[in-house]
């Protein structure tokens, strides 16, 4: 590791959308600190053909991006306690799709949502397809009713003006 | 379906409101108010030709009723002196008979005891005719006076007889004045009991022309309150009919809303949605933003 960061400033990767995937993350890391140990211990007893932990490209671009270093042992305990920590503290934002959203479509949207709300914000997805389309989204305090259902409901009152309308030509 | 089915629906209903517009309901209320005069008129002419008719004949009737009971009262008196006059005359004539029978029996009696005593006259003169001359003139002038006051009985049975004829016409004059009496009395119980008819009749007409009256009072007043239930029907469908197109509004709105839901729901899928998405939430941006840092 270069330098010891505080939890406010990893910066989490497109493919960590929710929490489950950030509890994962902490899970691969303990288990790679697990067989990085076991791997130490192994060296230090002669073996020879002991073979180096696999990590996944979530966990790796994660280390890519902010530029750790797990080969230090103290070091990935301090990054394990810090995930934890930070695990708690991660803002949620629920979002209710009208269809099933796909991992690109995903990953778009939390890397907008990491741009311009929060840089570690995390997603709670939701599925309800009487929205039609669009998304239903709760925040901490606050829903902002973005579905196509919501739109037409509250256009419901063109609608009868134009009939209105169309009732006073005919 | 079943949308478009409740929008079928609506249709007709609209299209029967449209057929009973206002000028086919103005054209039914002023035919009926046509038919309603006109039956008015016929039950009224009908029931002046019936009272007309019916007064008519009770002064028919009751002229022939007071003919019938005067001409009955006439003959039963009539019938009643004649009787009288009968009973009257018969007994004069058994009287007559009685004082002729008894003349007759006089006379005869006389005529034989004057037999008699001309017999034993005859026996006497027989016996002494000269002497007994005397006699025989006093025994004449005796019978002479026997016959005369033979002759008095009978004029005084005549005098008795003429007053029995005066009393009988003083009787008969009774009578008469008893006939005119009544008469009168019938002529004037019959007048007032025309009268009396009379003013009742007048009473029936006026009860009739109050009857008649009220009737029309009340035909107005019915007809007042068939406007006011028209005029209360009317805005009654007008405010229905506005409800009921509000309402029709309404659903039509939700119904094309549902059908675009339906139609453009499953073209979209979230490849598709999510320049809108993201669209949306830059809008809404500032409000996230704000609320995350709460």
């Amino acid at each position: 590791m270069s330098g010891q960061k505080d939890q406010t400033e990893f910066t989490l990767t497109p493919d960590i959308v929710s929490r489950p995937d950030f509890l994962r993350l902490i899970n691969e890391l303990e288990q790679v600190d697990n067989e990085l140990v076991a791997v130490a211990v192994r060296e230090k007893t002669g073996a020879h053909d002991v073979k180096q932990p696999v990590v996944s490209d979530t966990l790796g671009q994660f280390l890519e991006q902010n530029q750790l270093d797990i080969s230090d042992s103290q070091e990935r305990t301090m990054l394990i306690r810090q995930l934890r920590k930070l695990k708690d503290d991660l803002p949620v934002i629920h979002m209710t799709f009208a269809t099933v959203a796909d991992r690109e479509s995903l990953r778009e949207i939390v890397s907008w949502l990491r741009s311009s709300i929060h840089p570690q914000v995390l997603v709670s997805i939701g599925l309800q397809p009487s929205l039609v389309a669009g998304v239903y989204m709760r925040t901490t305090n606050q829903v902002h009713d973005l579905s196509l259902r919501k739109a037409l409901s509250d256009n419901r009152g063109t609608l009868t003006k134009q009939l209105e309308a169309l009732r006073g030509e005919g | 379906m079943a949308l478009f089915k409740q929008k079928k629906s609506n249709k007709a209903s609209d299209d029967n409101a449209a057929l009973f517009d206002d000028e086919l309901r103005e054209e039914l209320r002023q035919s009926a108010r046509e038919y309603f005069q006109k039956i008015i008129d016929d039950n009224a002419a009908h029931f002046k030709q019936d009272l007309d008719i019916t007064v008519a004949q009770v002064g028919e009737e009751l002229k022939a009723y007071m003919t019938k009971q005067l001409d009955g009262t006439v003959s039963h008196i009539n019938e009643q002196i004649s009787k009288q006059l009968n009973h009257r005359m018969h007994e004069y004539d058994r009287v007559t008979q009685d004082a002729h029978d008894l003349a007759v029996q006089s006379l005869n009696r006389s005529a034989h005891a004057l037999h008699e005593q001309y017999e034993q006259f005859n026996s006497a003169l027989q016996k002494s005719i000269a002497s007994q001359e005397a006699m025989m003139v006093a025994a004449f002038n005796d019978n002479k006076n026997q016959i005369a006051e033979t002759k008095k009985a009978q004029d005084q049975a005549l005098q008795s007889l003429e007053r029995s004829v005066e009393v009988a016409d003083k009787q008969s004059k009774r009578l008469t004045e008893s006939y005119e009496k009544s008469i009168s009395g019938q002529e004037k119980m019959l007048t007032d009991t025309f009268e009396e008819s009379r003013a009742r009749i007048e009473a029936t007409k006026q009860a009739q022309e109050s009857a008649l009256d009220t009737l029309n009072q009340a035909a107005e007043r019915l007809q007042q309150q068939y406007e006011q239930l028209d005029e209360t029907l009317t805005k009654a469908v007008s405010d229905h009919k506005a409800a009921l197109v509000g309402a029709f509004e309404n659903n039509m709105a939700q119904i094309i809303e549902h059908y675009l839901l339906n139609a453009i729901g499953e073209q979209y899928d979230m490849r598709a949605q999510l320049p809108l998405i993201i669209k949306q939430m830059e809008q809404n941006k500032q409000t996230i933003v704000d609320d995350m840092k709460l």
